[in-house]
């Protein structure tokens, strides 16, 4: 079964669950260092005078044509035939972010820890055993889904 | 494989992970929110919703999803600790739980003795699970001093209610076709309620949203966006009531046959015309006029008050001034109107009928001096079953009428208290103060007993939700070091005081079972093994028409706009009607040109419980002063610009946040943080004089660059 991560804006008030989630999933620890592999923002804007907030959770889209794929030097990207999901081995990872300047969600985080960079793997494991990623989860709004293709 | 599954959490016989069934406890007692807890070798390593709850349906807000950092925080307290230092010090030895409950103990009879039952002060913050046995404690101790932090929260909307229906009522969102949001932001700290109101966008309806702040519900939801100045929200809803009086748009035969004192309060809003509330609000006159219009057309129509309303020095008044409007349109008791709301258990309905009133009043003392705040706010004790707190730090100064020389601090924070730090310093003239917290807080430091409580994931504690289920947990895991919770510790207290209360003394789980007597339910035992909550079988919900049809539990058996219970204050100033007073925050717009909003909630704390969370505080701009884009022009001032906010009181330095959020001249500022505790610099003396509420949303401020022009 290979599925697609789907975002909708309209139901996101960019209240941080998603990204505490996958905190919790993946055992990151801001006062190490770590990043989450989610990121949640609000955009203000000033039009004609009227207040507009855009609330924003960003993470790895999963993309079917991944720029991550594509620019790292290391291969270290690659396709999850299983969930369709763009996994990652980053022992050779050299740390040159070509896939977070590449990447159109700048989804990729360097791990102060490993020295290397890290990211969504859309709770792969889980998915496989029937289970939503972390973030899918927990949304209260469920602005963030995963679709079966 | 193994450790594949096992990096993943994978709850199977591999892993040795199992879901235990919990709830969350981080904010108030209304949602607590079912949560599976991933366990292994009894240590919690992730946490979810549990699908299917009642309140959450397998999700869980940022606060509730940053549960296991809030478990394992490293200023757990451990063990029972015996103050040895000097107030405030924070030196403490360990002691055990027999000496510190039998110090307590002690200490407690000695005062009671000495000066009578009154002078100990029974005070619960947060959590709130143990409040009917505390109550209870209060009482069998032979005092009406109990008190919560509900004195700044809650209880000024059930007094507003009450005031009117003669009981608590709750807006019936899911009936309703038109809401109007008033004060209301569930985004930030209610996703069920936030998903009532998206739920019913979808469905065709319509929803106006009143604040003076750009809210999320404002721009994900809004139909028509209304920004009132702060505080003057009563002036739009009198010129609403005026105008859709005149207009003939009233439920006469409602009024006529439900209704006390509707022609003195269409005369006292006749005053308040259009043109008055334009120029107090700031809103067009053609804006208010559509909102009138359209609240009193739709027969559907809804107004959703925010508690926050009543956080203002005319808040309780505000408040009553907005539900007036839905008196006066008839939309009472029926689908989409205002409900008779069942508080069955620890302010949650379960739809069956409680005894919770009966456990906590029925040791309830009949001779003792009167509880703290009755001279100063004796209309609150018409309404409200519990000392008005707000009043303690002065009493505890004066020893007017009579001294209070000892506190049992429940969970309680300082910061929640305006001028915190007057809070503090009058604890050093206290004989005896013992604290239960889960964190070791400032407070702790001025305690001389501290007792380390347990988490909900590690209590087993019951619950009952929406009109029909009952919930009651096991504890998920072991605790923390050598705590108890909060209810053994009162039930030890009880014992060892020899306050001869057999059902207190029985413990935590005989009262749930006299409380939930009348459930239905019969095996305690299977609502424990269950995962989910269970139906009760005697539960029923909100039958329209049983609250008009019984007689109103006001003084003159009617809906009242005209309070016949306020009226028995006016030779102190309070007004029986829901009138506007001209309040500027008590100092002069000239030196303080900004008018202040703390607390006004975020997604991402709540309170102080959160802020020691770094996954938490990772996603938390605050603590920040907010203020609108102009004003950051006009004080030169950039995103992160350190400003210093001075009130009468106090002063606070901290970075800006430049947001359209707030209107000009207005600022807002997150409460509950160390750094810049907002509550430090609001004047304690400016309560409102009808509930003693804080006006926590409203005071005068000044605002400058920090370091002088650049």
């Amino acid at each position: 079964m290979r599925y697609r991560f789907v975002f909708d804006e309209t139901r996101c008030s960019a209240c941080s669950a998603c990204v505490v989630a996958c905190m919790d999933q993946k055992d990151l620890y801001p006062l190490k260092g770590d990043l989450s592999f989610r990121r949640c923002e609000t955009r203000e804007e000033l039009k004609g005078g009227r207040i507009h907030m855009r609330y924003l959770s960003i993470g790895c889209m999963h993309c079917e044509s991944a720029k991550c794929i594509e620019v790292c030097p290391s291969g270290c990207f690659f396709r999850d035939e299983e969930t369709g999901f763009v996994l990652y081995d980053n022992t050779d990872c050299i740390s040159c972010r070509k896939c977070l300047e590449e990447c159109p969600f700048e989804a990729p985080v360097f791990s102060e820890d490993s020295g290397k960079m890290e990211k969504c793997d859309g709770c792969a494991e889980r998915v496989k055993h029937g289970l939503s990623p972390a973030c899918v989860q927990v949304c209260p709004f469920d602005a963030l889904q995963l679709i079966e293709n | 494989m193994d450790e594949q599954l096992l990096k993943a959490k994978i709850p199977c016989k591999e892993t040795g992970i199992e879901i235990r069934h919990t709830m969350c406890d981080i904010c108030t007692p209304g949602l607590q929110c079912g949560v599976d807890a991933y366990v292994k070798d009894d240590v919690m390593i992730k946490l979810e919703g549990t699908k299917g709850f009642p309140s959450n349906n397998g999700k869980l807000c940022a606060k509730g999803a940053a549960g296991r950092e809030y478990q394992y925080r490293a200023d757990r307290l451990t063990r029972p600790l015996k103050r040895i230092g000097e107030r405030g010090s924070g030196q403490f030895e360990p002691v055990s739980w027999d000496e510190a409950l039998d110090i307590c103990a002690e200490k407690f009879l000695k005062i009671k003795e000495q000066y009578g039952p009154e002078a100990v002060a029974w005070v619960c913050g947060y959590s709130k699970w143990l409040r009917p046995w505390l109550h209870r404690l209060t009482h069998s101790f032979g005092s009406l001093n109990f008190i919560t932090e509900s004195s700044s929260c809650h209880c000024s909307e059930v007094m507003s209610y009450s005031t009117i229906f003669g009981q608590f009522m709750r807006p019936h969102v899911q009936g309703a076709k038109l809401v109007i949001a008033w004060g209301v932001n569930g985004f930030a700290n209610n996703f069920a309620m936030a998903k009532g109101l998206m739920m019913l966008k979808a469905h065709g309806g319509k929803i106006i949203v009143i604040d003076p702040r750009y809210t999320h519900t404002s721009e994900k939801l809004a139909d028509l966006v209304l920004r009132p100045k702060i505080g003057t929200d009563g002036y739009l809803a009198n010129a609403m009531a005026n105008y859709i009086i005149q207009n003939h748009e009233t439920d006469d035969a409602f009024i006529e046959q439900y209704v006390h004192g509707f022609e003195e309060y269409k005369e006292m809003v006749s005053h308040y015309t259009l043109e008055l509330a334009a120029e107090k609000t700031g809103i067009d006159i053609d804006t208010i006029v559509q909102v009138a219009e359209m609240f009193a057309k739709e027969p559907k129509a809804l107004i959703q008050p925010g508690n926050g309303l009543t956080h203002h020095l005319d808040g309780y008044n505000m408040h009553r001034a907005i539900l007036s409007l839905m008196v006066i349109t008839g939309r009472v008791d029926r689908p989409g109107g205002y409900f008779p709301a069942a508080e069955t258990f620890c302010h949650s309905p379960g739809g069956f009928p409680g005894r919770e009133e009966e456990f906590i009043n029925s040791v309830k003392p009949k001779h003792c001096k009167k509880p703290v705040g009755f001279t100063r706010f004796p209309l609150w004790f018409d309404f409200i079953n519990e000392a008005q707190g707000m009043d303690l730090v002065r009493q505890i100064r004066t020893a007017e009428p009579y001294p209070v020389k000892a506190m049992a601090a429940f969970g309680v924070n300082h910061k929640m208290y305006p001028d915190s730090e007057a809070f503090l310093e009058v604890l050093n003239e206290l004989d005896f103060i013992m604290a239960t917290e889960i964190f070791h807080t400032t407070l702790c430091d001025y305690a001389d007993i501290v007792l380390p409580v347990k988490t909900s994931y590690e209590r087993s504690e019951a619950k009952c939700y929406a009109n029909k289920f009952v919930f009651w947990t096991r504890p998920a895991i072991p605790p923390i070091g050598d705590c108890k919770d909060d209810v053994e510790v009162i039930t030890e207290l009880a014992k060892r005081m020899h306050l001869n209360d057999t059902l207190l003394e029985a413990g935590y789980d005989e009262g749930v079972k006299y409380i939930f007597d009348g459930s239905g339910i019969e095996d305690w035992e299977a609502v424990k093994d269950a995962p989910l909550p269970v139906p009760a079988p005697n539960a029923k919900g909100a039958e329209p028409g049983s609250y008009l049809a019984s007689g109103k539990r006001t003084p003159s058996g009617k809906i009242e706009l005209y309070s016949e219970t306020v009226a028995k204050y006016q030779d102190r100033g309070l007004n029986p009607l829901p009138v506007c007073a001209d309040q500027d925050g008590g100092t002069d717009p000239g030196s303080y040109p900004f008018v202040l909003m703390t607390g006004a909630r975020i997604a991402t704390a709540i309170h102080s419980r959160t802020t020691g969370l770094s996954w938490l505080r990772s996603q938390t701009k605050e603590p920040v002063l907010k203020i609108n884009p102009e004003d950051a022009e006009e004080l030169q001032l950039k995103e992160g610009s350190m400003v210093r906010v001075s009130t009468k009181t106090g002063s606070l330095v901290l970075p800006v946040h430049i947001t359209a959020e707030f209107n000009c001249k207005e600022a807002g500022l997150y409460h509950g943080f160390d750094e810049a505790n907002a509550n430090s610099i609001l004047a304690a003396a400016l309560l409102d004089p009808y509930s003693g509420f804080p006006a926590y949303k409203q005071f005068r401020c000044r605002i400058e660059k920090e370091g002088g022009a650049q």
